[in-house]
């Protein structure tokens, strides 16, 4: 049996440990799908622009300080 | 004091999003306003079992989705099933960052499933755990 585990941290980024019945060039064309697919278009990193933000009158952001 | 916040992600694509909300079991609408203790704000998506005050992802200036939530949501946010875990040790502030951490994981996972299934694999994703953090076994068809 070929396995391995995707590990999803915090920002969306995956990464492939724990890897089983696979060694080499293997592994890495094995993963490489994820790998790929991860990279291009999921890495969604997370930042917080401002912990506090009100509305405008004109519903528009604008920092509250 | 209530008041609103947002959260920027790197997020751009839309079907990915609508996964992830399906995946974490959210319901949600498309093209409407979140209610805020400001006034309603218009959003590409608005859960709408996350409590009164709704929590909202908009399409920024730049293409990317940013979270948008009354500092409120958080608690009723902190009771839906795949949320409760990791928010449960967590200020009411800090959940929103929880919340897009694990927005943006479940966007990577539901993307793993897709590539999982063309390639004929299988997979088992675990629900986020007390730390937030959401992990997935893939077994190759061969």
């Amino acid at each position: 049996m070929k396995s391995f585990d995707l590990l999803f941290d915090a920002n969306g980024n995956a990464v492939i440990y724990n890897i089983t019945g696979v060694d080499g060039l293997d592994c890495l064309e094995l993963t490489k799908p994820y790998i790929e697919e991860m990279e291009d278009k999921a890495n969604p990193a997370v930042t917080e622009i401002d912990p506090e933000h009100t509305l405008s009158d004109n519903n528009t952001f604008e920092d509250a300080n | 004091m209530s008041h609103l916040t947002r959260i920027a992600t790197s997020l751009n694509d839309p079907e990915k999003i609508e996964n992830a909300l399906v995946w974490l079991g959210f319901n949600f609408q498309r093209d409407t306003s979140i209610n805020s203790f400001n006034g309603d704000i218009k959003c590409d998506f608005v859960i709408t079992n996350a409590g009164h005050w709704n929590v909202g992802l908009r399409k920024s200036l730049d293409g990317k989705y940013e979270v948008v939530g009354d500092s409120v949501s958080w608690g009723s946010m902190a009771q839906h099933p795949k949320m409760k875990a990791a928010m449960a040790k967590v200020k009411n502030d800090d959940r929103r960052n929880v919340f897009a951490g694990i927005l943006a994981q479940a966007v990577g996972v539901t993307t793993a499933m897709i590539e999982a299934a063309k390639l004929g694999h299988n997979i088992t994703v675990s629900d986020p755990d007390e730390d937030g953090i959401i992990r997935a076994r893939v077994v190759t068809a061969s």
